[in-house]
């Protein structure tokens, strides 16, 4: 029974990790980034070290995605879309 | 008993698998984000599950951690990229 769960668990690791990356619009790729490092955690719990799983949650899903968040948020502020055809020192103040 | 609990991790997944559809779908950044927020809310039921059918108690303190993270994740988005990919 838990070899289904598994076999579910590895086949969404890999949709989601596909669908991050296989991505242009910037903001979608980020909320699957975020889905993607919870799955990872309850992946390592599966493989057996909730320390790791602990790690994964809070650095991998929880800072990571909200500084993304924030720099979405950055880049949304822009007149250019990404990548920015002017100078890095336009926006600087904010 | 361990059955049960098995079948309602599977029943958890199959659940977030179909939010999953819904961040490929989504027209708007908001309908993304909200099934982001759906998805700590089954990673904290699935980390449940999964601490009483492994006997590992400290999961428990991970629960924790998403909750808390989902909640700084929802207020990032809300201050930081409302309206972004729309």
């Amino acid at each position: 029974m838990m070899a289904v769960f598994d076999i579910l668990l590895v086949g969404m690791l890999i949709w989601i990790a596909v669908g991050s990356l296989n991505e242009n619009r910037l903001f979608k790729s980020v909320v699957m980034f975020i889905v993607f490092g919870l799955f990872m955690a309850i992946a390592w719990i599966r493989l057996g070290s909730p320390d790791v799983a602990l790690a994964e949650a809070a650095i991998g899903a929880g800072v990571t995605g909200a500084l993304m968040l924030d720099a979405v948020g950055h880049l949304r502020k822009r007149d250019t879309p990404y990548p920015a055809e002017s100078g890095p020192m336009e926006n600087a103040d904010d | 008993m361990t059955l049960a609990l098995q079948a309602l991790a599977i029943t958890i997944l199959i659940s977030v698998a179909l939010g999953i559809y819904r961040i490929e779908r989504g027209p708007t950044g908001t309908d993304r984000m909200l099934s982001a927020m759906l998805f700590g809310t089954s990673g904290v039921a699935l980390t449940l599950v999964l601490s009483e059918l492994t006997d590992l108690g400290g999961l428990r303190d991970m629960a924790l951690t998403f909750a808390l993270l989902g909640a700084l994740t929802a207020v990032a988005f809300v201050k930081r990229a409302w309206g972004a990919d729309d």
